[in-house]
């Protein structure tokens, strides 16, 4: 038996900790990034990032169906989906203003990096998660993040191009979606260490 | 000391089972949960986590309600406002127990 109070988180997080489920997002943000980066204006055909954006929602499919069938379902309660949505809404919208703010000015810091770190930083239920190399892992991952946006500033704007790639908001996005992709894979891990392997003491 | 071990053997025995006050306690955080993720979340067998669940059912501590998902069952489990009520008296019974027994812990 796990302690209380884990129980009561990981009941609690449930679904917010089944991380495979970041996996298909990251693979698409990272694809289509690596996508943008190699067509050049105009473009004309679409069809293939149609064909990423359809793969990845089969993927996510079939992820999320893995896991209602091997880990159930748990509803969390109201108060907890809407605090969830609403977090999820205002973090789509920061994301969607540095996006903005990123292709509009040519700064040299990425904002959409910044806010990338912040989210990998201050995610609630995985920071607060009860096995602490998570809050580690976590952690190394939005410093690595946090320097990358702000690379261009001690290393110029065309440093990615070592890389092959044209801009740091490119870049930023590949990056983004790999450590997402990473991330997901140590979610999952610690969602399932996370479950009791001994049963609960009978009478 | 006599008035506490008094009133810990007067304990309710239906959540006072580790078992159980598992599965009391998960179903407090949450809406609902299907059998299959309060398996996982206490560890126990499909069958002990049934027995566990019907009495829990008997002492309307907590609903099981039973769809059908294609040619597969699924069952959610919710917590009743008795439930949910019996559980925080539960705690709060331990909790001035815990506080007791320390005071009176020797020097």
């Amino acid at each position: 038996m796990k302690a209380n109070f884990q129980t009561k988180f990981i009941s609690e997080n449930y679904s917010m900790l089944h991380g495979l489920k970041a996996v298909p997002i990251g693979l698409l943000l990272f694809i289509v990034s690596f996508w943008a980066n190699e067509v050049h204006d105009p473009i004309k055909n679409y069809s293939l990032l149609i064909a990423f954006v359809l793969g990845a929602l089969l993927f996510y499919m079939a992820i999320d169906r893995y896991y209602k069938n091997t880990f159930g379902i748990v509803i969390p309660t109201y108060s907890s989906r809407r605090g969830y949505w609403v977090t999820q809404f205002g973090l789509g919208l920061l994301g969607l203003i540095a996006c903005w703010v990123d292709i509009t000015f040519d700064l040299p810091i990425s904002f959409i990096g910044l806010g990338v770190a912040s989210v990998f930083l201050f995610d609630k239920p995985k920071v607060a998660f009860p096995l602490n190399e998570f809050s580690t892992i976590k952690l190394v991952l939005a410093i690595c993040v946090f320097f990358v946006s702000l690379s261009p500033l001690f290393l110029g704007e065309d440093w990615w191009h070592i890389f092959g790639v044209h801009g740091t908001f490119l870049g930023i996005s590949m990056l983004a979606g790999i450590l997402t992709v990473i991330q997901g894979v140590i979610w999952h891990i610690f969602f399932v260490k996370s479950l009791p392997t001994t049963e609960a003491k009978d009478e | 000391m006599s008035n506490v071990f008094e009133e810990i053997a007067g304990l309710d025995k239906l959540i006072h089972e580790p078992a159980r006050l598992a599965i009391m306690t998960i179903l407090s955080t949450v809406e609902s949960s299907d059998f299959l993720a309060l398996q996982r979340l206490t560890g126990l067998t499909s069958g002990n986590l049934s027995v566990h669940l019907s009495k829990l059912e008997e002492g309307e501590l907590i609903t099981n309600d039973k769809q059908f998902v294609g040619k597969k069952t699924r069952t959610h489990v919710k917590i009743t406002e008795k439930g949910q009520q019996a559980l925080e008296k539960h705690w709060a019974q331990l909790e001035t127990f815990r506080a007791i027994v320390q005071k009176s812990k020797p020097e």
